[in-house]
């Protein structure tokens, strides 16, 4: 017994001090010295993100990347807890307009003088640098982008004896009147065009902004001295919404009880909708059959389409804010943009990147990147009440919609359109930001 | 030894006359409660209280919540939000839910736990049927509804459609949406409400229903005089909570009609979906707070109303 103690007592202390000479090896040895997180809205592009992890890691051993993606509304919600308590991820993927607040708040860092640069070249259309600029300073480098095109159902199309994508409104007046499929009691089992009439909050008046464009008017408008007023309350205005009400109840080309948005095209339920380039990669995977293609938006009194970046951040909470940078610049290789949109289908924002082999593999992308002479570009003013703009219209516009009593009735169109504006100039007065 | 004349002796004489049965015994026993129920208050205090009273001040500043600076504008916030169209419809809204909910699921619970409590063979499987939808969490069973309700593929429509009946737009139709989450909020609440009103039935003295037999009183006459009046304790119990319950809905319309994109459903305005938009959407957490504060006021006079108007001694 008594000369058995100090053996074990050696043992011990010859196992301590190898577990201390382990633990300080370590790191040495494949455990990551820099931790990055980045979070993301699009849980479609997470395995893009891990990916790049994985690729990044393989060139930067000590630098491990972890991916958090969220829907997107649920991700607004976490931002708005985590970035004000400085315990949001290092690294931000968010639009411009839903991170403007905390910009304005001074939460997120102007871009270092690298990234800085980087925006204001040439790699990058000269929209997003605008968007992405407060105050004279740039934040946030732009990743992918939401550009709007119609998609159309090629079998559909030739079933109906159309050979090519409406144009111009009166097309798509009567385009979707011939696409339209009813059953025998008169119900519609196919819409000629899939419209966004209510769900996703502002995105209903988002989707009413690419028919209110063309007719000439806009959501907001800026006016001198950087104020701002509802730039809808005008002909235009009335002309998009009597386009959504004839469309709804006198053409009867859509019916709120379908299947909407990008499930509707996928399930074969629309004919044709507008939307951003990831329903290519959603229709891949739901659909691979679909006989599809991409058109522009069609034109009324001018034509264009919405550019909508969505960026990248570095946190002003980050420790590692170079390591970050250094991986949002990863992510930014033109490879990798190319990989973003064959992966994903959303569009890359860099122009400065060929997208040719991503073009023949699927045709449908091509729209996406042609812009013709006078096709205009618009997007969300960098204003922190846009949000509750949009999503107060939409409430608006969800319930005119419905209201079939405002077919064949200028003066109720009228009146809704007024009671729109007033709210959102309202909501401008509010934040000092009304200027007529 | 202290004189007669001394103060403290002669105050704590006049104390125990005053108080004659308190005794020290008694004072420590007292001192020994509270001391095991600080623990408990103080966190119901920092947890409760605190963040309601916080709320009640929010409501006169205007904040954003991302920044420190609150401005305070009085009653401005009240003000606007009687102006505001979405407050006064998800004040409509909420006030049929609540009232439908509460007047349907106590009616339809008291009706069942009476047919229950009538020694039904298999009770107990019955009472375990009806209460399996108030341990369902709210999530699942709002997305299986939303099924249910799909004016294209829904059972619900199917069923209408084999009984001759036309289909429906549930959750497309603004009255037709506002029904369909006022279905699944008394399918949710029910089960909770009839295991209250068990209890309260059971805790009833067989004696009276004897006596009332002797006396010649039967079916109705014997629930409007024994059953009804002895139950009230409870019936107030069921309605202020059911009201409490109903005033605060938000995961339902939450899941089923908004946020979803192209999903085909029409957004059912409610009180605490309205503050939690302009929260957490807007960031104007004065104005939530003012709506915050609104809400309390309405449910507080709604349940001292209730408490009036089940008085034991009426």
């Amino acid at each position: 017994m008594r000369t058995g103690r100090p053996r074990h007592a050696g043992v011990l202390g010859l196992c301590a001090l190898l577990a201390a000479a382990l633990l300080a090896v370590a790191p040495a040895y494949g455990a990551p010295t820099v931790r990055l997180n980045l979070w993301g809205g699009f849980p479609e592009i997470g395995p893009f993100y891990e990916k790049m992890a994985a690729d990044y890691r393989r060139a930067n051993p000590s630098v491990e990347v972890s991916i958090l993606t969220h829907p997107l509304r649920d991700f607004e919600r976490k931002l708005a807890a985590t970035i004000p308590a400085d315990s949001a991820a290092d690294i931000l993927e968010i639009s411009t307009y839903a991170l403007q607040r905390f910009i304005e708040a001074g939460f997120i860092p102007p871009n270092p003088p690298a990234q800085d640069t980087f925006l204001q070249g040439k790699a990058f259309p000269d929209a997003m640098r605008l968007i992405n600029t407060y105050q004279r300073k740039t934040y946030g480098v732009p990743f992918f982008q939401g550009r709007q095109v119609l998609f159309w159902n090629i079998k559909m199309f030739q079933e109906a004896g159309l050979s090519r994508a409406p144009q111009t409104w009166d097309e798509v007046i009567e385009y979707c009147q011939k696409l339209t499929r009813k059953d025998a009691s008169g119900k519609l089992t196919r819409a000629g065009i899939s419209l966004r009439l209510f769900g996703g909050g502002s995105g209903v008046g988002e989707k009413w902004w690419f028919w209110l464009y063309p007719a000439g008017g806009t959501i907001i408008e800026q006016r001198s001295g950087g104020k701002y007023r509802a730039g809808y309350n005008n002909q235009a205005g009335r002309d998009a919404l009597k386009l959504y009400v004839d469309l709804v109840h006198k053409y009867r080309c859509d019916d709120p009880t379908l299947k909407r948005d990008a499930e509707a095209f996928a399930l074969e339920q629309a004919a044709m909708f507008t939307r951003e380039s990831w329903v290519i990669g959603f229709v891949r995977q739901n659909n691979p059959g679909l006989l599809y293609t991409t058109a522009l938006l069609p034109r009324y009194r001018r034509a264009g389409t919405i550019i909508n970046p969505v960026n990248l951040y570095v946190t002003r909470s980050s420790r590692n804010a170079e390591a970050a940078w250094d991986f949002v610049n990863f992510i930014l290789r033109p490879e990798n943009q190319q990989q973003l949109l064959e992966m994903t289908g959303w569009m890359p924002a860099r122009q400065d990147v060929s997208y040719v082999e991503q073009i023949r593999k699927a045709p449908q992308f091509r729209a996406f990147f042609e812009a013709p002479e006078g096709y205009g570009f618009y997007w969300y003013l960098p204003i922190g009440p846009f949000d509750e703009i949009l999503t107060k219209l939409a409430a608006r516009l969800e319930r005119a919609y419905a209201d079939r009593s405002l077919v064949d009735n200028p003066a109720g169109i009228a009146r809704v359109i007024e009671e729109m504006a007033n709210e959102t100039n309202a909501i401008l007065r509010r934040e000092n930001l009304y200027g007529d | 030894m202290a004189s007669v004349d001394d103060p403290a002796r002669q105050l704590a004489a006049e104390l125990a006359v005053a108080r004659p049965g308190v005794s020290r015994r008694t004072l420590g026993l007292y001192l020994f409660c509270y001391l095991g129920l600080a623990p408990v208050l103080l966190l119901f205090l920092y947890l409760r209280v605190i963040p309601i009273v916080t709320t009640l001040f929010a409501g006169f500043y205007n904040w954003d919540m991302i920044r420190p600076i609150r401005v305070f504008v009085g009653l401005s916030n009240y003000v606007e939000l009687l102006r505001d169209p979405n407050f006064q419809n998800a004040l409509s809204n909420t006030a049929i839910l609540a009232a439908g909910s509460v007047i349907l699921g106590t009616v339809l619970a008291l009706a069942l736990a009476v047919t229950v409590n009538a020694r039904v063979t298999g009770a107990p499987i019955y009472q375990l049927i009806y209460f399996l939808p108030v341990v369902t969490p709210w999530v699942p069973v709002t997305v299986v509804w939303k099924w249910i309700y799909d004016a294209r593929f829904g059972p619900l429509n199917a069923a209408l459609v084999a009984l001759g009946l036309p289909p429906q737009a549930w959750l497309v139709e603004d009255t037709l949406a506002l029904i369909a989450i006022l279905i699944v909020m008394v399918w949710k609440t029910l089960g909770y409400n009839l295991i209250m009103f068990l209890v309260g039935l059971n805790n009833i003295p067989q004696e009276y229903y004897e006596a009332a037999v002797v006396d010649g009183a039967a079916g109705g006459k014997i629930f409007r005089y024994i059953t009804l009046p002895l139950l009230r304790p409870m019936l107030l119990f069921v309605v202020v909570i059911s009201t409490i319950n109903a005033f605060n809905v938000f995961t339902p319309v939450f899941m089923m009609t908004s946020d979803i994109q192209g999903a085909a459903a029409k957004l059912v305005r409610t009180l605490v979906y309205d503050m939690w938009e302009n929260g957490f959407r807007y960031f104007k957490v004065g104005y939530a707070s003012a709506e915050a504060a609104l809400l309390l006021l309405i449910v507080l006079m709604l349940t001292l109303m209730h408490m009036r108007l089940f008085r034991e001694d009426r």
